[in-house]
């Protein structure tokens, strides 16, 4: 084994991780099968499948993106050489606060037989937008798990109806791409909501068909929402790195997997669907991401979110923002640990130069 | 090696860069041969001697290393790779700006055998201690470059004097080593000057590094490198601080065990600072540099200061001794990035070997290198590590 040399800057919060008493607020909007199969093509298949052999396709009956702001009050490193190298004993090392905002899509992960025939379909989930307020959090997400973590500010303003959801996300990032445009930190996101709902209309409000998908992704659904039993959500991330010399090229090339386990799941709270708004800024860089990971046009024919009636139209006929439609908003508190980190393939020869 | 599977949301810039009108504040301190010597061979002289080819010592004719504070009012990445139909390049997109603190020692690598003991031969700079106010920055310098950098606040400012300067960096710590401590931004490190010497500020002639060290304050301050070299001018060439030849270990961890590495390789770069204007210079007894070496911040200390007894010192805050201060404007340009060696790391997951070898070559030698080497052999005999 060739040792990873530590140092000041590789201070990093090492796998596995856990944090109790998390507070997840999720949010879950349709995305096109094709803005997930083109995810999956640019991302997860490289090479061809007969030299893989897997294959990356959309959960057909799952065509919905996870929007999540979690909160981690103390997210900690499970991992024992880091303390013992400094003389302590502990399960727990390096605690640390962080709210992260991520969207998270469930995809097939198929196996290729020789006669290039598809089989044994397994759930794993992408995460093609992570956003943190933690840098270290950003820096171990990047560099031990290929995670494109980015860094940012996640704000959480008083809420303009009470007892609702509020989050600003901001990023830094250039509101127009041209030589002279300053980068700034510039808002990225903005999410509210209405109050909880009282149980009694919860059910109702639930919209069925967003129970049909995320059922069709999480199979224990049920059980991990009502506490009976954990649920373990497994990640697939394209880990990669630049050559120094030609930053187009790629030194290392790697699909990496890790268990995300929700525990002790309590305090769900349903919301009005209806009365949720997230609203993505129309800045360049943010425009250019949601193009990128959801495939949404960056000009006209919008197709998976709805430009907002009346709203200023500029020059590019853009709309001023882009508002996806709110299918179903829950919120609740977890332990949630991050184990069982696996290199699943790494691509070697696979593609040319 | 595969193409880099291009997402321009990962706030990575790819260099090279160009930084006009940059005002750097530097301050030469003490550091330990020894402890030099330590991290030379901690992070760069990886391996069996003879099977890489080189080694790297401390430069030590000039025992001290210069405590940098550079301001970047616009950072121009100069990139105009093309991405891809949709995509637009990273010249095109925009400028940033930053506040840097960084720490440089000052290396000598040599090859090891009498075939290349002068074609390895330079002078390299170690950044061990790289703190900026941009995570674009941040990422970039730490994924394409290895560079040591962290994210943190950098407060900068003109301290109790008049046209003083003083710079505070605030980065993200640990104040004990509780197992229960929880992270927050804590302040590491604080510099102060008192106001600038007079007569010798705004020197209209200082143009570059070599007018630059006809300052008798600031050529005192360089003296023992002047005494190692044939002359100023070619020091200027090699040393302060135009053009810095950077080195760096970039290395990656595994994803399963991330105590052992997949990739490990020395990054070379070079940092070149032209149309030096406004020298200032600033009495060394009126500056005050001060270190937090408590909780995390006592792996900082120990390079700083190897002789630190720890994070349990009663007080925990350390006064550095400055041998000098000055500051000065100038555009800077980062280039000539490549990778110089990639050591052999042990597994069948492991990273692609990322070329090397070139960029080792002496940069006095690699104008003629063309012409002597018909053969095209690899100036880095006897190494042929590739794994």
């Amino acid at each position: 084994m060739t040792q990873f040399i530590e140092s000041v800057s590789t201070h990093q919060l090492l796998p596995p991780y856990r944090s109790e008493n998390s507070k997840v607020h999720c949010f879950l909007f349709d995305i096109s099968v094709g803005a997930i199969q083109k995810y999956c093509d640019t991302f997860l298949n490289l090479g061809e499948p007969s030299n893989r052999g897997f294959h990356y396709r959309p959960i057909a009956e799952a065509p919905f993106g996870l929007l999540s702001v979690t909160e981690y009050p103390a997210l900690c490193s499970l991992d024992q050489k880091t303390a013992q190298s400094f003389g302590v004993k502990t399960q727990e090392w390096d605690h640390l606060r962080q709210t992260e905002f991520y969207v998270a899509v469930p995809v097939h992960r198929y196996r290729v037989t020789g006669g290039n025939v598809l089989v044994d379909p397994v759930i794993q989930w992408v995460q093609p937008i992570i956003i943190t307020d933690n840098a270290t959090s950003a820096f171990s997400g990047r560099e031990i798990l290929g995670l494109e973590t980015l860094y940012g500010e996640i704000k959480s303003p008083p809420a303009t109806k009470p007892g609702g959801l509020s989050f600003n996300v901001s990023l830094p990032s250039w509101v127009v791409f041209a030589p002279n445009s300053p980068q700034t930190m510039m808002p990225f996101v903005a999410i509210n909501s209405g109050p909880p709902l009282a149980a009694a209309l919860a059910q109702n409000a639930v919209n069925s068909s967003a129970i049909a998908q995320l059922e069709a992704a999480i199979p224990d659904l049920a059980g991990m929402l009502e506490g009976r039993f954990p649920e373990t959500l497994e990640l697939v991330i394209l880990k990669q790195f630049r050559s120094a010399a030609d930053a187009t090229q790629a030194i290392y090339q790697a699909l990496i997997i890790c268990e995300n386990r929700y525990s002790n799941v309590t305090d769900m709270t349903v919301y009005d669907p209806h009365s949720v708004t997230i609203d993505f800024q129309n800045g360049a860089m943010v425009r250019e991401i949601i193009h990128t990971f959801l495939d949404v046009p960056t000009s006209t024919g919008l197709v998976v979110f709805k430009p907002v009636p009346g709203r200023k139209v500029g020059r590019s006929q853009a709309p001023h923002y882009t508002r996806p439609l709110v299918k179903m908003a829950v919120s609740f508190t977890a332990t949630i640990d991050s184990m069982d980190i696996k290199t699943q393939f790494t691509f070697r020869d696979l593609v040319s130069a | 090696m595969p193409q880099f599977v291009q997402s321009v949301a990962n706030q990575q810039t790819p260099p090279p860069y160009h930084f006009p009108g940059v005002t750097a504040h530097a301050f030469v301190i003490d550091i330990q041969m020894a402890a030099v010597q330590t991290y030379c061979d901690t992070y760069f002289n990886l391996g069996d001697e003879r099977e890489r080819g080189f080694v790297y010592r401390p430069f030590s004719v000039w025992p001290y290393a210069l405590l940098m504070v550079v301001q970047y009012p616009l950072m121009i990445n100069t990139n105009r790779t093309e991405l891809g139909l949709d995509e637009i390049p990273f010249a095109d997109r925009g400028y940033s700006s930053q506040n840097e603190v960084f720490l440089a020692v000052p290396l000598v690598r040599h090859g090891v055998t009498p075939q290349n003991l002068l074609l390895n031969a330079a002078i390299e700079w170690a950044l061990p201690f790289i703190v900026v106010d941009n995570s674009t920055s941040a990422f970039s310098g730490r994924e394409i470059l290895g560079l040591e950098k962290l994210w943190g606040r950098i407060d900068l400012g003109s301290g109790q004097f008049p046209n003083g300067f003083s710079a505070s960096v605030e980065i993200p710590g640990w104040s004990s080593l509780d197992p229960k401590a929880m992270q927050r931004m804590r302040r590491v490190l604080h510099i102060t000057t008192g106001s600038p010497l007079p007569g010798v500020g705004h020197k209209s002639s200082v143009t570059s590094a070599w007018t630059m060290l006809e300052s008798p304050i600031v050529l005192k301050s360089f003296q023992g490198l002047a005494d190692a070299f044939d002359s100023l001018v070619t020091m200027s060439n090699g040393v302060i601080p135009t053009p810095m030849r950077l080195v760096a270990l970039k290395q990656f961890r595994d994803a399963a065990d991330p105590h052992r590495a997949i990739y490990q390789a020395l990054v070379g770069a070079r940092s070149k600072y032209y149309d030096i204007a406004n020298l200032t210079l600033y009495n060394e007894q009126d500056v005050a540099i001060t270190l937090d070496t408590s909780g995390s911040f006592a792996e900082i200390a120990k390079i700083f200061l190897p002789n630190t007894p720890g994070p349990a010192t009663a007080d925990p805050k350390v006064s550095i001794a400055a041998h000098a201060a000055f500051g000065f404007t100038a555009n800077l340009d980062f280039d000539e990035m490549s990778t110089l060696h990639t050591f052999p790391v042990e597994g069948d997951d492991c990273a692609s070997v990322d070329g090397g070898g070139a960029g080792m070559l002496s940069p006095w030698l690699r104008p003629w290198w063309g012409l002597i080497n018909a053969s095209g052999a690899d100036p880095q005999l006897p190494n042929e590590s590739a794994s």
